[in-house]
């Protein structure tokens, strides 16, 4: 199994970090959509950015 | 005297100590993803209604949207929070400038005016404050009950003045020194029919006192004379027993 899922007896931290972030991008979603009048494509663009963002640094943490 | 270990010992040490952390790093991950999971599933499977710990951070409107308090309606299983919130009672200090005040906390839909009296019609929402205060100082001279039958969708329209059968509501009149004749009239909904009026006919009321309670109820109607000048436009957000809607007609 390759170390970006398991490694050394437990789950990834690569793996690990993305379903966390994913999760809390999520709902931090939800709470702004909730929160704010920010428009459903506008908010679904930052908040696409901001995780495409994220799982790339989770990536270049790893591969880099 | 310093302790030795036998060479199995230091193996069994060796061997131990990571195994132990992997262990803990690894219970760590899946308590940490399986509390997400559940954080998640819940969001989901309430959607698009707030999760439950979401609510204290939104304001009354988004922490029970319309759409679930009408279901709520229609199954009568309210949220504990939503009621408590519903039948929230608090002090209000009318002011000491004269003038009648507004009965109910909510939007002023209309002020029309027909044989002479005007009806200040006050459209309360599921988030407003649902008790009712006296507009002036007076005694109630009668407590009319009318309307079982049908009404108008929601009441937020006075029936009374769309020529359509009534809403159920209660008329309180009062005789006022100041004022003359005035009443209220606290018009409820198809879903709730409740209201409670708490004082008597022949009761005194001082100005601002709690006049009754409409249940999950939708309009509130100060009829006064029509030479009253109002201080209120429509489209106007009053609060009972606070704002000023309406002075007399020596003002």
């Amino acid at each position: 199994m390759t170390p970006f899922v398991w490694s050394a007896g437990h789950i990834g931290w690569p793996l690990f970090g993305i379903l966390v972030f994913s999760a809390l991008c999520l709902l931090a979603t939800d709470i702004v959509w909730r929160t704010t009048r920010t428009s459903f494509r506008k908010l679904g663009a930052c908040v696409a950015l901001a995780w495409m963002i994220g799982i790339a640094m989770a990536l270049i943490a790893y591969f880099g | 005297m310093r302790a030795t270990t036998r060479p199995f010992e230091r193996r069994l040490l060796h061997d131990a100590n990571p195994g132990t952390s992997r262990m803990t790093t690894l219970l760590v991950q899946v308590l940490v993803l399986v509390l997400l999971a559940v954080l998640v599933g819940i969001w989901a499977l309430r959607f698009p209604y707030p999760a439950f710990w979401l609510r204290g951070f939104l304001p009354a409107r988004k922490r029970w949207p319309e759409r679930e308090i009408r279901d709520w309606l229609g199954n009568g299983r309210f949220h504990r929070g939503f009621l408590k919130f519903f039948n929230r009672d608090p002090e209000r200090n009318p002011p000491s400038d004269p003038g009648l005040l507004a009965p109910a906390d909510g939007l002023v839909t209309s002020a029309e005016v027909r044989d002479g009296i005007r009806y200040l019609v006050i459209a309360l929402s599921f988030w407003d404050m649902h008790v009712q205060r006296s507009p002036a100082e007076g005694k109630v001279v009668a407590i009319q009950l009318s309307g079982d039958g049908f009404m108008d969708g929601e009441g937020r329209d006075f029936a009374f003045l769309r020529v359509k059968q009534c809403p159920v509501q209660t008329r309180v009149v009062l005789d006022t020194k100041d004022y003359g004749r005035l009443a209220v009239r606290l018009i409820t909904s198809i879903a709730a029919r409740r209201i409670e009026v708490w004082p008597c006919e022949g009761d005194m009321l001082a100005r601002g006192q709690r006049l009754g309670r409409i249940l999950l109820g939708s309009t509130v109607v100060l009829e006064m004379p029509e030479d009253f000048p109002l201080r209120v436009e429509i489209g106007q957000r009053v609060c009972a027993g606070e704002t000023l809607v309406a002075a007399g007609a020596s003002a």
